[in-house]
């Protein structure tokens, strides 16, 4: 035999078994339980959802009911998980049939009531036929473990009434699950009706049976009730309150509603046609003509004790307090203070169910059959039944059918369709019908239709097709305007070169020195009066800190300079603070060599020390210490300039007869000027500058005392040394040489600046009147 | 808390080389004196640093490839003889001078000249770029400075040529007046400098 494993606690169970054996865990799943089952489970379990609520389910219940009445077969009633009152009720009905099961338990009402039905009851009443259809909730099973106050005050009262009142009150509760049959599941009404009635109520019915005047017939009374209420004795059927008296508001059952019962009424059977005819009988006091004489004995007793008693114990449910039941009473004002159609809590709801007789079915079933309950609780229709035997075919009412939420329904039966499965990990390994867990998206509906169109207004399309066009014209390919091979910039900047290179070759070719060179300039005559006064064999420190860019400029502008040092007989220390320095001043002694026809040896005639990095910093170092700085020349032997030459003289720069810088950088020129000449102590410092550099030279020439002696500024400052010693570089200086070009050159600069400056200043006028012209224009 | 122990070295030797001038104290000056020579040397490292670097980048380009290729691989070969010749020669001997005056001497001196053409067409487009007074001062001031530099033809201009001319007047006075402010500014800069970085503010070296 295969074991099935408790979901709970895992543990082995025989697989016939619906609780564990061990944790009294649920095993099986209640879903798709046969009816059979149904009525083997326990009392109060939760009955199985309507699984699609489909008619063919429904109709299958039915017809097993149906089966089960007419084969006469014992319900197969676990009894011992039955409520006490039930196995009580139960004995009232086994006394021929079966053994009692607990006579002990039986209550002395109930007892009371059985004595009677035996003792008026000519033949006992076909208990097997009866079918418990009110399945009491576990709050009413809890309840009868403690002694209720209703049975202990229908204990006293039924001493006191001395049998009758307890006819008339078993009357009472006979007809209560009949209430709630007709506040139960409507398409099952009637086969319900006759299941769930109580076996003593069956009794009752068979003891009942007999009595009804079959003379009366059904029809008849039928037709004389009220249109719009059915009663019932003296009491009348109020939904969710039970049985209510008729000084109580009287419930309005629609004309339809009443209606559809009329066929059924051709069904019912005799005893419940005795009842019907009790109602009419009521009915009669409310203006409608009734024959009391057509009543039922029984229930002309009925109606008479219910007439001793009314005014003590008919307000049911209000001041009735010793005559009702509590949990009744409690019921009925719940259900008097919570009208139908408000919310309903799940408690409220289920001791409602509960008074209704209806409570296990109400707060299990799924939503739209609970929906469809209540509303037909509202209705309130009172119940008519009809014998299970004659039976037919039970289907829908259409007013039932038609409140159904059918999507609503196919939603939960596209969920439920699920349930079939059985988890297989997690906690709720083992059980079946578990929620999925995508209940949403199992939901069956239409997907929402929206227009595919949007809706724009005409001015947003226009905007949008704008902007469509402009996106669209931002991707096609655009033919670029082809640019002319010769621009007017570009044919200036061609005019530009011819011209100033046609006074070169002009200079080349013909060999012009026209041009005079400018007269002594005072800076120039300064520096001129500083190296003549040169002693013999003096030191010079000359700095060469320009450019290979500008050397044209600074050579001829020094070349006069150096020479006149020169033929001073002046030992020349050559320092940079640039890295093409030391090039350049083996570049400039050479060309003063070449132009001066004078042969200027290296480390004899002067001493390349070489490139000072760090900028002003190296120029501070080399003003501080120039022995550690230099210590050697760049000539190939590294001649340790400073003990092997003249320099031997010279501790630090002040030891130097002068110091000539040359450059073009006014940077470096301030550098000079605010790094060494702080340290020479009246040793004279010189520049040859550049015409760019003059203007920030200057004002330390002509600051006093002077911190610049003397200048040679540029080509024409270089052609004013020359034309004050025009001895000098053989009276072949370069400025010389470079003056008449330099002088055609400036003219031509100055042409094409003034003509070209002219005509785009035309053509800018011209440009602005045009577009002024068409601003206006537009 | 991390320490600044750059900017408090920095804040160190700067107050030493400072107080060198102010204090005529030996032990300052001849401090002061190995502060500033080692900055030589960090600055010839830097310069060998550079170099190295330049040689690095063009090496990745060289073999990146491209047409860009082309130019790094002559940096790189022009880079290579030179260094090779000069540390053969010396930098003073007569084919590291042969290189000096034959590749660099003409190239730059060759570039200045085509600044030339382009100063003179810039001015000539100035007044189609840009006219208004300022441009047309600046044209004018041009125009007389450089009718000023030298006699046109051997014509010297009276009023604009020679001591007393316009072009030395122009020269000595607004230009000299110029640059007497942009010499107070460097130097009121140059303290401000000074001292941010004796403060710790600036922080050029890092840290």
């Amino acid at each position: 035999m295969a074991d099935v494993r408790c979901p709970m606690c895992g543990k082995p169970n025989p697989e016939e078994l619906e609780l564990c054996q061990f944790c009294q865990a649920r095993i099986k799943p209640l879903e798709g339980r046969s009816p059979a089952e149904e009525f083997n489970s326990p009392i109060g379990a939760e009955p199985p959802l309507d699984t699609g609520g489909e008619q063919d389910s429904i109709d299958e219940w039915l017809n097993f009911l149906r089966q089960s009445e007419d084969e006469g077969e014992p319900r197969p009633f676990d009894e011992e998980q039955l409520a006490d009152w039930m196995k009580e009720d139960l004995d009232i009905k086994m006394p021929e049939s079966q053994e009692p099961l607990e006579p002990e338990g039986t209550p002395d009402w109930l007892s009371s009531l059985r004595s009677i039905a035996d003792e008026d009851a000519p033949e006992p009443p076909d208990v097997e036929k009866a079918q418990p259809a009110v399945e009491p909730s576990p709050a009413d099973s809890s309840e009868e473990n403690e002694v209720p106050g209703w049975l202990s005050k229908l204990r006293s009262r039924r001493t006191a009434e001395e049998g009758e009142a307890d006819q008339e009150f078993a009357f009472q509760l006979g007809e209560e699950p009949k209430i709630s049959e007709q506040a139960g599941i409507q398409e099952d009404r009637s086969a319900i009706s006759t299941e769930s009635v109580s076996d003593w109520l069956s009794e009752l019915r068979g003891e009942e049976a007999p009595v009804v005047d079959s003379s009366q017939p059904p029809e008849l009374v039928q037709e004389e009730l009220p249109a719009g209420q059915v009663e019932i004795g003296e009491e009348v059927v109020q939904p969710g309150v039970g049985v209510v008296s008729q000084d109580e508001d009287i419930p309005v059952v629609e004309a339809d509603r009443a209606s559809e019962i009329q066929p059924q009424t051709e069904e019912i059977p005799d005893w419940l046609a005795g009842i019907v005819a009790g109602g009419a009988a009521v009915a009669a006091a409310e203006g409608v003509e009734a024959d009391l004489d057509n009543l039922p004995e029984w229930l002309a007793d009925l109606e008479k004790s219910s007439a001793l008693d009314r005014e003590e114990i008919v307000p049911f449910g209000e001041e009735g307090e010793e005559l009702t039941f509590d949990w009744l009473q409690t019921q009925v004002r719940a259900g008097q203070e919570t009208p139908y159609g408000e919310e309903l809590t799940s408690d409220t709801l289920g001791t409602e169910a509960d008074t209704r007789g209806v409570g296990p079915f109400v707060g299990d079933l799924s939503d739209f059959l609970e929906e469809a309950e209540l509303s037909s609780l509202e209705a309130a229709q009172p119940g008519v039944e009809q014998p299970g035997g004659d039976l037919s075919p039970a289907e829908l009412p259409t007013w039932l059918e038609a409140m159904r939420p059918v999507d609503a329904a196919a939603g939960v039966y596209a969920i439920d369709a699920q349930d079939g499965q059985v988890e297989s990990s997690g906690p709720l390994a083992g059980m079946q019908g578990v929620l999925p867990a995508e209940p949403e998206i199992a939901r069956l509906k239409k997907p929402a239709v929206y227009a595919l169109r949007l809706q724009v207004t005409e001015s947003q399309r226009a905007h949008a097709s704008l902007l469509d066009e402009l996106v669209k014209s931002e991707g096609e390919p655009k033919e670029i305007p082809g640019r002319p091979a010769v621009t007017s910039p570009y044919l200036f900047r061609l005019i530009i070169f011819a011209v100033l290179i046609s006074t070169i070759l002009w200079q080349v070719f013909t060999g012009s020195q026209t041009s005079p060179l400018p007269g002594l300039m005072p800076e120039t005559f300064d520096t001129s009066e500083i190296i003549d006064n040169l002693p013999e064999n003096a030191l010079v420190l000359l700095g060469v800190d320009y450019d290979p860019a500008l050397a044209g400029e600074m050579e001829a502008a020094a070349a006069s300079l150096v020479d006149h040092m020169m033929l001073k007989g002046a030992y020349l220390g050559l320092v940079s603070t640039s890295s093409t320095g030391p090039a350049l001043g083996e570049h400039l002694i050479a060309t003063v060599g070449s132009l001066s026809g004078n042969r200027y040896q290296g480390i004899e005639m002067y001493a390349n020390l070489g490139y000072l990095p760090g900028g002003a910093s190296g120029l501070q170092a080399f003003a501080q210490a120039p022995r550690q700085v230099a210590p050697f020349a760049l000539d190939p032997e590294t001649t340790a300039v400073w003990s092997n030459t003249p320099l031997q003289a010279a501790q630090d720069l002040a030891g130097f007869d002068l110091v000539a810088v040359i450059t073009d950088d006014s940077d470096k020129a301030r550098a000079w000027i605010e790094q060494v000449q702080p340290t020479l102590n009246g040793t004279p410092l010189i520049m040859v500058i550049s015409t760019q550099a003059e203007p920030l030279v200057r004002p330390y020439y002509q600051a006093n005392p002077k911190q610049v002696d003397g200048m040679v500024v540029g080509l024409a400052g270089g052609g004013s040394y020359e034309q004050s010693h025009q001895d000098l570089l053989a009276g072949n200086g370069l400025a010389r040489k470079y003056w008449d070009a330099f002088s055609l050159s400036v003219l031509a600069a100055v042409v094409l600046i003034a003509v070209g400056g002219f005509v785009n200043l035309v053509t800018n006028l011209l440009n602005a009147q045009k577009q002024s012209k068409a601003d206006k224009k537009r | 808390m991390k320490i600044p122990v750059a900017a408090a070295i920095a804040i160190a030797f700067g107050l030493v080389v400072l107080a060198g001038y102010f204090l005529p104290l030996p032990e300052l000056v001849s401090l002061r004196t190995i502060l500033v020579q080692w900055s030589m040397i960090i600055a010839s490292t830097a310069l060998f640093v550079g170099v190295a670097n330049l040689l690095r980048v063009h090496w990745f380009k060289l073999r990146k490839g491209g047409t860009a290729s082309a130019y790094s691989f002559l940096l790189i070969a022009s880079l290579l003889v030179t260094l090779v010749v000069v540390g053969l020669y010396g930098p003073t001997g007569s084919w590291s001078l042969w290189i000096f005056n034959s590749i660099q001497f003409p190239i730059e001196s060759s570039l200045m000249a085509i600044l030339a053409v382009v100063l003179i067409y810039s001015a000539a487009r100035l007044m189609r770029r840009r006219m208004d007074l300022f441009s047309l001062l600046f044209g004018m001031a041009v125009l007389l400075v450089l009718l000023g530099s030298a006699p046109i033809f051997g014509i010297e201009i009276p009023f604009l040529y020679g001591p007393d001319g316009l072009r030395s007047l122009i020269v000595q006075i607004p230009a000299v007046a110029g640059a007497r402010g942009i010499l107070l500014g460097v130097a009121l800069g140059t303290i401000a400098t000074g001292l941010r970085i004796l403060i710790g503010a600036d922080r050029p070296y890092g840290g």
